[in-house]
C-alpha cells in the first residue's frame, strides 16, 4: 500500500499494464477461456442456435480429450509406448456402471474416487512391468492387457456382455442434484473436469517432474546418470495415464449412460495415439486439436453433409489418409503449423518495424 | 488322454494360421522397424477377393487362394513403395501410426468394395469338408482334412521362406537390411527392392492364412489373430526370424488347453501365462538382449 503511494504515476500505470498482460499470458487464461467457450456452446444450444447433437458430440469429444491428455504423459514426455488406453478407460466405465447400479445412493464423486483408486493400482502394476519390458514390446504387452480386460468386459456376469451396460440415475452429491438425463449439467461437469485436468497437466509438465520425464524420454541412461529415478517417473507417468483414462471412461459412462465392449477395442487405443500424434504430443492445445480431428470431425461436422452421412466409409478413408499425411509430413503435429505461423508473423512484424523506424544499432 | 491328444490335434490348424499370419509381422518388424497393424487387414482384403472369385465366379478354391495371395503380394509391394518407404525419418510411434492409418483405410474400403459379401457375410470355403479318423496310442482321434492341408501349406511355405533367407542372395540382403539399413545400402544392396518384396511376402503369407480360416467373412475377422500374432512375437523373441514361430506354436496350445478347463476364460488364462513368461524373460523365450552403446 505504502509502495503504491510512493511510486510515480507513470510507473504505476505501466505496472498495471504488465499485470494485465501477465494475466493474459498466464497459461491458465487460455484454458479458462476455452472452458467458458465450451459452456457458451451449451447455453447457445439451450436457445436453439446450436444443434443438440453438436453440443452432445462436443462433450463426448472433450471426454476423449481427457484420455488423450493422460496418454500424452506417456508418449510425449516419458517416451513410453502403450496401447492399453482402451482397457484402462473401459475399466473406469464399467466400474462406474457397476457402483452406480449396485449402490444407487452413492454420490457420483465417491464413485469417481473409487475409479481413481483402481486406476492408480492398475497404473502401478503396469509401471512395474514397464521397468522390465521396453519399446515396442511394452506396447504389445499393454495391448494384450487391454484385450484381456476387453474379454472380461465381454464375459463377466456384471457387465451385460455384448449387450452392454446401462446406468440410469446419477446422484451428484448426497441428497442433492439427482440427474437422470440432463445432458447439460453433465456437460458442465465434463468441461470443468477437462479444464482442471488441463491446468494440472500444464503445471506438471512445466515442473521438475515434466523435465525429468523429458530427460528420461531422450535417454534413459543419461537421465539415470543425472540422478533421475526411472522407477519413480515411469510409475508416475503410468499412474497419470491410467488415472486420466479412468476418469475419461467414468465420464463416458455417465455422459452416454451406456457402454459396451465394442467401444473399448484396440481401435480406441490407436485413435488416442493418433490424436496425440496428429495434434502434437507435447502441447496441450495440440492434443485437443488432435482429439477434435480424430474423434470430433465425424459427429460434429461431417454428419451434416448428406453424401458423407450415407457413405460413412468415406469419412474413415479421409481420417486414415489425414493421419498418414500428417504423420509423414508434419513432424510436430498440427500445432507445429501454428507455431511456425507465429514465428513467421513475428519475423514479418520485425521487418516492418525495421522498415519504419530503421535498424536498432 | 483322448482329450489331451484331440486338443493338440485341434490346435494344429490355428498353429498353421498363426504362423503364417505372424511371419509377416516379424519380417516387417525386422526390415521396416514397425509393428504392422495393417497386417490382418491385408490378409482380410485378399480373403475378400478370394471369396469373391470362389463363391460368386465359380473358381476352384486353390486357384482363388493363389490369385488372392498374388494380389496381396502386389498390394504389399505397393504399400511399401508408395508410403512406408517415404516415412523413413518418422519415429517409431509415427510409423505405427502410418500402418494404423492404412488399417483404417482398408477397413473402410473393404465393405464398400464388396457389397455382395458384406450383405450376406458368407463363410469362407474350405479345401475339403471331410474328417480323417485314425487311432493313435489306442485312442480314437480325428482331424479335419482342411486343417491338415493348411498345416502342410504352412510348413512348406515357411520352409521355402527360411531356405530363401538362409541360402539366397536375396535372403542375405534382407538379413543385412534388417541389421543395419544404411550400411546395407552402402554395400550395394538394393534395400528398396528388399523391403518391398518383404512387404509383398508378408502380404502373401497373411493372405493365405486369412483365406483358409474358414471363418465367417467380415472386415474385422483377423483382429484377434493379429493381436495373438504380436503376442507370439514377444513370447518367442524378435531377435531372429524363427523364434516367433515358437510363440505361434505355444499360443494356440495355451488357448486350446485352457479352453478345456474353462472355455469362457481361455483368453485370460493364456494371457496370464504369456505375461508370466515375458516377465521372466523380457526378450522372449529365444531372444537376446540388444546391447546399446551409450
Amino acid at each position: 500500500m505504502e509502495k503504491n503511494v510512493l511510486t510515480p504515476n507513470i510507473l504505476r500505470v505501466s505496472g498495471t499494464e504488465t499485470n494485465r498482460l501477465r494475466i493474459i499470458r498466464h497459461p491458465f487464461f487460455g484454458f479458462i477461456i476455452f472452458g467458458v467457450g465450451m459452456i457458451l456452446v451449451q447455453i447457445l444450444q439451450k436457445f436453439g442456435v446450436v444443434n443438440y447433437s453438436f453440443a452432445k458430440a462436443l462433450g463426448q469429444t472433450a471426454i476423449y480429450g481427457i484420455a488423450a491428455l493422460g496418454f500424452s504423459f506417456l508418449l510425449g514426455y516419458a517416451g513410453l509406448s502403450s496401447l492399453g488406453t482402451a482397457g484402462f478407460a473401459g475399466l473406469g466405465a464399467y466400474l462406474t456402471g457397476l457402483i452406480l447400479n449396485t449402490y444407487a445412493q452413492v454420490p457420483y464423486f465417491v464413485t469417481l474416487i473409487a475409479v481413481l483408486a483402481v486406476s492408480i493400482l492398475l497404473g502401478v502394476s503396469v509401471g512395474f512391468i514397464s521397468l522390465r519390458i521396453e519399446g515396442i514390446f511394452l506396447a504389445i504387452v499393454t495391448l494384450g492387457l487391454s484385450e484381456v480386460l476387453g474379454q472380461v468386459f465381454l464375459n463377466a456376469e456384471f457387465t451385460g456382455g455384448p449387450n452392454g451396460m446401462r446406468t440410469g440415475y446419477i446422484r451428484l452429491l448426497p441428497n442433492l442434484l439427482n440427474i437422470r438425463t440432463n445432458i447439460s449439467i453433465l456437460f458442465y461437469i465434463v468441461t470443468a473436469i477437462l479444464v482442471l485436468l488441463m491446468m494440472l497437466t500444464s503445471n506438471l509438465i512445466s515442473s521438475p517432474t515434466g523435465r525429468a520425464m523429458l530427460a528420461m524420454k531422450n535417454s534413459t541412461s543419461a537421465a539415470q546418470a543425472m540422478g533421475i529415478s526411472l522407477l519413480k517417473y515411469r510409475l508416475l507417468a503410468f499412474i497419470l495415464a491410467t488415472a486420466y483414462a479412468g476418469i475419461a471412461g467414468s465420464l463416458h459412462m455417465i455422459y452416454g449412460q451406456y457402454t459396451d465392449p465394442v467401444q473399448w477395442t484396440i481401435m480406441f487405443s490407436l485413435n488416442i495415439l493418433a490424436a496425440c500424434l496428429v495434434g502434437g504430443a507435447k502441447s496441450i492445445w495440440g492434443i485437443l486439436i488432435g482429439t477434435l480431428i480424430i474423434f470430433g470431425l465425424t459427429p460434429l461436422f461431417f454428419q451434416d453433409i448428406t453424401l458423407l452421412r450415407n457413405n460413412s466409409w468415406i469419412m474413415s478413408v479421409i481420417s486414415g489418409v489425414l493421419i498418414i499425411l500428417v504423420v509423414m509430413f508434419f513432424k510436430g503435429g498440427i500445432i507445429q503449423l501454428f507455431k511456425n505461423l507465429g514465428v513467421q508473423i513475428r519475423i514479418r512484424n520485425e521487418k516492418k518495424k525495421e522498415y519504419r523506424f530503421g535498424k536498432d544499432e | 488322454m483322448q482329450v489331451f491328444l484331440q486338443t493338440f490335434i485341434n490346435s494344429l490348424q490355428n498353429i498353421a494360421l498363426y504362423s503364417m499370419a505372424t511371419i509377416g509381422i516379424v519380417l516387417i518388424f525386422r526390415t521396416s522397424i514397425t509393428t504392422n497393424f495393417a497386417q490382418g487387414m491385408m490378409g482380410t482384403f485378399s480373403a475378400f477377393f478370394t471369396a469373391n472369385f470362389v463363391l460368386y465366379h465359380g473358381m476352384p478354391f486353390w486357384a482363388g487362394i493363389t490369385i488372392g495371395a498374388l494380389i496381396a503380394f502386389c498390394f504389399g509391394y505397393l504399400i511399401d513403395a508408395g508410403i512406408i518407404r517415404h516415412g523413413r525419418e518418422v519415429n517409431a510411434s509415427g510409423r505405427q501410426m502410418i500402418t494404423m492409418g492404412l488399417m483404417m483405410i482398408f477397413y473402410a474400403i473393404m465393405p464398400a468394395m464388396f457389397v455382395s459379401i458384406t450383405t450376406r457375410t458368407p463363410n469362407l470355403p474350405k479345401f475339403s469338408y471331410t474328417n480323417l479318423e485314425f487311432s493313435f496310442l489306442g485312442q480314437e482321434l480325428y482331424i479335419t482334412e482342411h486343417a491338415l492341408i493348411c498345416l502342410v501349406i504352412a510348413v512348406i511355405g515357411l520352409s521355402i521362406l527360411f531356405f530363401l533367407l538362409k541360402w539366397t542372395k536375396w535372403g542375405m540382403g534382407l538379413r543385412a537390411t534388417a541389421s543395419n539399413e544404411v550400411v546395407a545400402q552402402m554395400m550395394g544392396i538394393n534395400t528398396k527392392f528388399i523391403t518391398g518384396v518383404t512387404w509383398g511376402i508378408a502380404g502373401l503369407f497373411v493372405a493365405v492364412a486369412a483365406s483358409s480360416t474358414a471363418m465367417s467373412l467380415n472386415a474385422g475377422m483377423m483382429g484377434t489373430v493379429q493381436i495373438y500374432g504380436f503376442l507370439a512375437c514377444v513370447l518367442g523373441g524378435l531377435s531372429s526370424f524363427g523364434a516367433p514361430i515358437a510363440g505361434c506354436v505355444l499360443i494356440p496350445l495355451f488357448l486350446n488347453y485352457s479352453a478345456v478347463f474353462s472355455p469362457k476364460w481361455a483368453g485370460l488364462i493364456s494371457f496370464i501365462l504369456i505375461m508370466l513368461i515375458i516377465l521372466v524373460r523380457p526378450n522372449g523365450l529365444f531372444g537376446k538382449k540388444l546391447v546399446k552403446k551409450v
